[in-house]
């Protein structure tokens, strides 16, 4: 691939397709906000790309609205994550069960926390992740603090409520 | 200096405290226990969260570059009896009119893309005729589900060369580039040079001695966008021969020769348009093709053109609202391979 749309791809497609995957979970739908972005790109190349690409995708999964979004999100446990590999059947009930309880706890945030979250794990400087959101630099870290915090109650929570349960 | 923010704590976590900030926080970390036990519940809280939300791991998909995506189901609708129906005439009468003694070049063969509902399956655009010692694939149809770049086509295109190298002396990839190069010079000097003409409508027919499209229609599940080439029910033979790939001007019929030209015409590049109007123009939908990233987006009337590079030039895909029915063409660089064109087509996607 050649172009600046093409070194873009090349640099930043995987990352933004596996954020949004994080973010939806949904593979197929992934791809498609992502091929969405990068024609967006086309139509308007960035000066900033990485930021730019991030805020697009994710105004497009805000756009196509949150019902949507959770819906699809429930569609994924039960398509149980579907891999290439296949592993021992009770390592692979461990792991849909840990990205369960991850969805789920993701679902607490609200949704500038848990964009943050998603970008600063996608490796993210904070600059980037208050040029992507429209966040102050200050608030950044504040937000990661927040999100990190309500991420791993949550999961905690909802831990203990299925240990309960068993 | 009063105790540390856990912002500040995250700040510092994550590096993102610039070195000469750094002096009064590692200052007052050395001097404060409450705020040292606060660091370390924090870099734990840190790791943990990351370490969760990096385990959700981005499903694999298949390995092979074309496949298709599980779980799709083509749509069935009125319009595809209409389509077939439209294309079964066009099929008709460019069979008509292409019969005859010569043949017309590779990069003049009209290629239909069957719309989604369809169950035929592909092949390319220049089926080999005689070579039974390769075992040919249909072309896989779906769309690209890995990250696709034009190194990944030329892969592809490496790998079918390398399957259809067969016994013969002079390699078919010489005698395609060789016939490109033919059907190039003949462009130059008064030939129009189309790539595919492609209808969002089924083909009627094939012209290669595979299978009939209907007895895989009952075996095969239905996929999600599948060309045929020809659709003539006369012969149209591909350009391997060389001496008819010259005399292409007299053989070509003149309903394609005048699609041909307004192919070539278009061929100019238009003006930008947005996504948005480029979509509104065509009724809602936008054609792509799976898994490439477009070049831009251009408008040239009547048609919307989505541009990819190639390494062979630009490669152009242009649509046109007709009848609330979108009708796309995929207009290839010169030389660009039919049979990698016939894969193209099966990835265009709304």
């Amino acid at each position: 691939m050649t172009g600046p749309v093409g070194e873009l791809f090349e640099e930043y497609h995987a990352s933004l397709v596996r954020m949004l995957y994080r973010r939806t979970g949904d593979r197929d739908r992934a791809d498609e906000i992502a091929q969405e972005t990068f024609a967006r790109a086309v139509a308007s190349p960035p000066r900033n790309p990485r930021p730019w690409l991030f805020a697009v995708a994710l105004n497009l999964v805000r756009e196509q609205g949150r019902t949507v979004v959770r819906q699809d999100r429930r569609l994924v446990l039960y398509r149980a994550e579907q891999t290439g590999h296949t592993p021992a059947p009770d390592e692979a009930l461990e792991r849909e069960e840990r990205v369960a309880g991850v969805r789920a706890a993701l679902d607490v945030l609200t949704e500038r926390d848990r964009e943050a979250l998603l970008l600063k794990v996608e490796g993210f400087s904070y600059d980037e992740i208050a040029a992507t959101l429209g966040l102050a630099r200050g608030a950044v870290g504040t937000t990661l603090a927040r999100a990190r915090r309500r991420l791993m109650e949550a999961y905690r929570a909802g831990e203990e409520k299925k240990n309960v349960a068993s | 200096m009063s105790h540390l923010d856990p912002g500040l704590l995250h700040e510092l976590l994550d590096g993102e405290i610039p070195s000469t900030d750094l002096a009064p926080i590692q200052a007052h970390l050395g001097s404060c226990e409450e705020c040292r036990a606060r660091l370390e519940h924090e870099r734990q809280l840190q790791s943990d969260a990351d370490g969760l939300v990096a385990a959700i791991e981005l499903p694999q998909v298949a390995e092979q570059p074309l496949s298709r995506t599980p779980g799709r189901t083509p749509r069935l609708s009125w319009v595809s009896g209409l389509a077939w129906a439209a294309s079964l005439i066009l099929a008709v009468g460019l069979g008509y009119v292409a019969r005859g003694p010569g043949s017309i070049p590779a990069a003049h063969q009209a290629s239909m893309v069957v719309p989604e509902s369809s169950g035929a399956r592909a092949t390319p655009a220049t089926p080999p005729q005689s070579d039974t010692s390769v075992p040919r694939q249909a072309a896989p149809a779906g769309h690209l589900t890995a990250p696709a770049s034009h190194d990944a086509l030329a892969q592809q295109q490496k790998t079918d060369t390398r399957a259809e190298g067969g016994s013969s002396g002079t390699s078919r990839r010489e005698v395609r580039d060789q016939a490109a190069a033919k059907a190039a010079g003949a462009r130059a000097t008064n030939q129009p040079g189309a790539g595919a003409i492609a209808a969002a409508a089924p083909a009627a027919g094939r012209t290669d001695d595979h299978p009939s499209p209907a007895a895989k229609i009952a075996d095969a599940p239905p996929r999600p966008t599948e060309s045929v080439t020809g659709g003539a029910p006369a012969p149209v033979q591909p350009s391997r021969n060389l001496d008819n790939a010259r005399s292409t001007n007299a053989l070509v019929p003149r309903n394609a020769l005048m699609a041909t030209q307004r192919l070539e015409s278009s061929g100019a590049a238009g003006e930008p348009i947005t996504l948005s109007d480029a979509v509104r123009r065509l009724g809602g939908t936008l054609r792509l093709i799976d898994g490439l990233v477009p070049l831009r987006l251009e408008l040239r009337e009547p048609y919307v053109r989505v541009v990819y590079p190639a390494a062979q030039g630009d490669l152009v895909l242009q649509q046109q609202l007709i009848d609330g029915r979108v009708v796309f063409q995929i207009i290839p660089p010169p030389g660009f391979p039919a049979d990698s064109l016939a894969r193209l087509q099966a990835r265009v996607k709304e």
